[in-house]
Parts: structure tokens; sequence; C-alpha cells
């Protein structure tokens, strides 16, 4: 998939990315032509399912693998050629529970890796107590980390992320597993980051975070990009749309579908005796045909909404569709 | 400067985390003083009356002998293990890509985790030291700063050699042929308990490739006898002459290594 790309903006920018692994001389690509251009101050949402090679991309843009080729470049840096500049630019987090040391407790895991960032030491005991108090980690910061709960895990490995003040930010899977408060915290802070024209890549099997932080999202299965889109634009792919309507007395299919409105219904879904959904490819081409039938059949509207898909929809439809 | 607090951190790290084993810290430094009385008490039984015409050249001692050959191969294994030891830790913890991450280059990383494996068998091998020169009433002529000089150009030397195997381990994941094949030759042939001396010529004809072989002839001899440098300066030269080979070929098969894992995606496998 190739995009027009925006030289002056972009953040990330890979062209044809590949990782190909060899396991037991069967060849497995687990990312092939990868293609993405990736604009400053962006959310870039990453969905795929288990396996489509969402963590191989992240990492192969961190350097922490090597790809089989294709290249990439995150603030004009190359990953092959100037690797230790493109770590300095990234503050990772992965999905990984054990990535600290388990002894120490969670101020001494973050001094540690805040001096291998070659961050000042007064500049440092600041930072981490920030960061500590924005997720809300000030109370246990005594705490050894293998006393900390998962969701603290979590934070505290994104704390770590955000310590040297990165320009861009990989997160693979930064909420999962964790308690809905928690998560909540951690979408704020992501947001937070984006506030500050920071640019943000993230992985994620929550599609209600998807809809929320995605300024653009990317779909992958099998290693392919299917899509890069923003959420809107992907939502339209599906021609559909739903019209929600309540009315004051019971109503039957029939009643609405009717020459001129029926050809265009795709779905009839009764809720109630007086409430029913249809689904259509358009609602504009709809709407008004159906107040005034509505209206001829002397019902009164109570509600009436237009929802287009969810991003699960628009998901599992590119993933099954690339199945067939 | 900051390559000095990168090295402050991580042997603060090494305090935190040995403190919080105490039991572990007192029953290992237990057990090697266990093992080198062992040693001590037999050189006693056996030096009764006896004299050691190939200990000569590093003052008689037989006990001292032993000694000093045992604590040295903890060195030995510093130097050879730190390094793969060290990446396989941090593979185990899932901190190695966060360390990579970090911006501090694999080298520095390895060299802060040896310097701090030296610092934490320096105090072990101290106190041990200590403690069986005060029992056994040992009679030691030592130049300290040859001593060290040689020690610590020994352990650069044989650092070459770990990183060759922290190169391997990391593809291999676990057992690599370069430290045991070292390891178990170091420990033959290269004098540590026996002047090699007494070696058939065919097997001493290894030892003369071993670095273990200079090192603990220089360092009896600059301990026990107070050597000076012109004395032992054929040893340093080979010494420094090793160096200069298993270092680049160390730091070259280690890069090999690390790419081959990024390659293969198994950076943090182990």
């Amino acid at each position: 998939m190739n995009e027009s790309v925006v030289f002056d903006m972009e953040t990330i920018k890979t062209r044809n990315l590949t990782k190909i692994f060899k396991v037991k001389k069967k060849e497995i690509r687990a990312i092939q032509d990868i293609n993405l251009s990736i604009q400053n101050g962006e959310i870039f949402v990453l969905l795929g399912p288990n396996g489509a090679g969402k963590t191989t991309l992240l990492k192969t843009i961190s350097t922490l693998i090597l790809p089989t080729y294709g290249d990439a470049w995150v603030n004009n840096y190359n990953i092959k050629k100037d690797e230790y500049k493109v770590r300095r630019s990234i503050g990772l987090s992965t999905g990984f529970e054990r990535s600290f040391y388990y002894r120490l407790n969670g101020y001494q895991n973050l001094e540690f890796f805040g001096t291998l960032y070659g961050i000042k030491s007064k500049d440092l005991k600041e930072r981490i107590n920030f960061l500590l108090n924005l997720f809300n980690l000030e109370d246990a910061k005594d705490l050894k980390y293998m006393k900390y709960s998962t969701g603290m895990k979590k934070k505290l490995s994104l704390a770590r992320a955000l310590l040297h003040d990165p320009d861009v930010y990989i997160f693979d899977e930064p909420t999962s597993s964790i308690d809905p408060i928690s998560a909540n915290e951690i979408r704020d802070i992501i947001l937070s980051l984006k506030n500050k024209n920071k640019t943000i890549i993230l992985s994620t099997h929550d599609m209600h975070e998807a809809e929320l932080l995605a300024d653009r999202i990317g779909i992958l299965n099998k290693g392919n990009m299917l899509a890069v889109d923003k959420k809107e634009n992907l939502k339209r792919v599906l021609n559909k749309e739903i019209i929600k309507v309540k009315v004051d007395k019971a109503i039957s299919e029939d009643l609405i579908s009717q020459d001129g409105i029926k050809e265009k219904i795709n779905l009839f879904r009764r809720i109630k005796d007086n409430e029913f959904e249809i689904e259509v490819e358009n609602s504009a081409e709809v709407l008004d045909q159906l107040i005034e039938k509505l209206k001829s059949q002397d019902r009164k509207i109570l509600t009436i909404n237009v929802e287009t898909p969810s991003i699960e929809e628009v998901f599992i439809n590119f993933v099954r569709n690339d199945k067939k | 400067m900051s390559f000095l607090k990168k090295l402050w951190i991580f042997i603060k790290r090494g305090f935190i985390t040995n403190f919080s084993y105490r039991t572990y810290a007192i029953l290992g430094i237990a057990s090697m003083l266990i093992g080198v009385l062992r040693f001590g008490f037999m050189a006693n039984f056996l030096q009764e009356g006896n004299t050691f015409p190939m200990l000569e050249p590093y003052g008689g001692d037989l006990m001292a002998f032993l000694i000093t050959g045992t604590m040295y191969m903890s060195y030995v294994s510093v130097a050879l293990d730190s390094f793969r030891n060290s990446i396989r830790s941090e593979q185990s913890m899932g901190t190695l890509e966060y360390l990579l991450m970090s911006n501090t280059p694999l080298w520095q990383l390895l060299i802060f985790n040896g310097i701090n494996s030296f610092i934490w068998t320096t105090i072990n091998v101290g106190v041990i030291f200590l403690f069986l020169v005060l029992i056994f009433d040992i009679q030691m002529t030592i130049n300290i700063i040859l001593s060290l000089f040689i020690l610590i150009l020994s352990i650069i030397c044989i650092s070459g050699i770990g990183l060759m195997s922290a190169g391997v381990i990391m593809v291999t994941k676990m057992g690599d042929p370069i430290s045991w094949i070292f390891s178990t030759l170091s420990g033959l042939v290269s004098g540590v308990l026996y002047p090699i001396s007494i070696l058939p010529a065919w097997l001493r004809s290894f030892s003369y490739f071993l670095p273990p072989t200079y090192a603990l002839s220089a360092l009896r001899k600059s301990l026990l006898t107070g050597a000076t440098f012109m004395d032992v300066k054929n040893e340093i030269i080979i010494l420094i002459i090793m160096s200069l080979l298993t270092i680049p070929l160390g730091l070259l098969v280690f890069r090999l290594g690390f790419n081959k894992a990024r390659e293969t995606g198994s950076l943090i496998e182990y």
C-alpha cells in the first residue's frame, strides 16, 4: 500500500519493510512490504489479530529486529545506519511484564534506566518524581517491583518510556490486562503526549481504545498491511450505516419496507414493538423518505439516530475478506 | 563522566540485588572459603618435611601456590563468564531490549556488568585471602601494583574470549563450546594446581596458547616473591599480544552474534 508522503512532517517512514523468519527451512513472512508514513504529532494505531506481525513491525522500527529487506526512518534517522540515534528518539513500552529488576523498587528501576539515558542526576530525580506522580505510582515508589500489580507494572513501563522525553513513542498493547480505570488514565496520558506534538504508534486489541485514540489506523494481517486510513474513511469502506428509530406506536417491517425505500434497506432489525433499526449504504438517501413514510403511517418519531459502523466491524470485515 | 555514572548505577544495582540475597551471598563466600581451606590443609599436610623444587620460581610454598591458583581461577570465571551470564540474566529478566533502547552500546553494558562481577569477586577473594593469610601464616612478598596490573591485563585478555562466548550464546541461547574448551583446558594445563613443567610435553604445548599460563606465572612471582616488572616482562608482553588478538576477535564474534539474534528476532529468547 503506497501513501502520499509529506516529507517535512513525517516522523516515521517505512519503505517496503519486510521481515522473513526462517524456521526449520520454512520461510515465515512476519511483515511484508510495509509502507508507512506517520506524521509528526499523530497517533497511529495498529490493529491486527494475534500473530499478524504487529510486534515484529514495532520492534523493527525500534531497531531491535533487523529487516530482511526494505528500510525505515525515525526522525529522519535510518534504522540500519543510525541505530543509536533512532533509539534515542524512541520511548518504547512492550507488553511484557518482565522488563524490570525485581529486587529494585520502582524509583530505583527508573533511576537505573534514566541514568543509562544520560539524564543528569538532578533532572532525573525531578523527572522520576513527576512521572511517578503522573502515573499515580508515588505511593509505590519504594515498593519492590516484584510486589507490583500488573497495572502498576504497565504504568512503570510507560513511565520509563517517557523518562528521556523522546519525540516518538512506541507502545505495544499499553492497556492490555489492566483495569478500566488504569486503562483510562493511560489513554489520557497518551492523548496528552499527542497534545505535546509527540508521535505515537501503538498496537492494541481494544477497539474502543483504537476508536478513542487513533488519528489513523493500520490494519495488519498475516504480515500485510490491509488498510491505512483515518477512522472515518475506513468506516466508509464498509458502505454501511445504521439508522436507529424509536416511534410512539408499534410498527411492523411491512409498514416501512414499501416501494421507494425497500430497495435501499439492506437489513431490518426489530428491537422492541416501537423500536427498530435499518442498515443502509447511505443514510442521506433514505432519511427523508423514511421520515415521510413514518408520518404517513401516523407514527410520531421519538428519537432517530444515524450510526456509522464500529472500528471492530471494520477490522473484522478487512481480516475476514483477507482470509477469503 | 557519563560512562562513570552509568558504571556507578550498575554497581549500585549489583549491591542492592546482592544484599537482598544475603543468605546466598554469605553461603557463597562460605563455600569458597571451605573449598580453599581444603587446599590449605592438604598443602600443609604435603608440605610437612618436604620441599618442592618445581615451585622454587614461585617461592617454594605449596599452600601459597595452590591458593593463588584457585583464587586466580575465580577471576578467569569473571572474565570468561560474566558477559555471557549478564546477557542471559538480562534476557531472562526481559530487560535486555530496554537496556539497548537506553542508547547505551551493548559493549558498554557488558563492561559495566563485567566490572560489577569483578568488584564482587574481589570482595569475596579479598575476604578469603586475608582469612587464609591469617590462619596459615603464608609468607608473601607482594608487589601489589604489579600484581594488580597483571591481574587486570589477564582479565582484559580473557575477556576477549568471554566476548566470543557471549556472541555464541546470543545465537545458541545455552551452551557454548568456546567457554567450555577454554575453562576446561585452563584448569588442566595452565598451572592452576601444579606447575606446567610436570605435564607431558604434548599436553604442555597446549598451555602455551592459554593466557592463564602466563598470567599465573607472572602473578605468582609478583605476589609471592615480590618480582619486578622486568622479572615478568616476557609474560606481560605475551599477554599484551594475546589481548590484541582476543579483544578485536571477541568484539567481532559478539557483533556477529548480536546481529544474528536481531536477524532472527530472538534477542530476548533464552
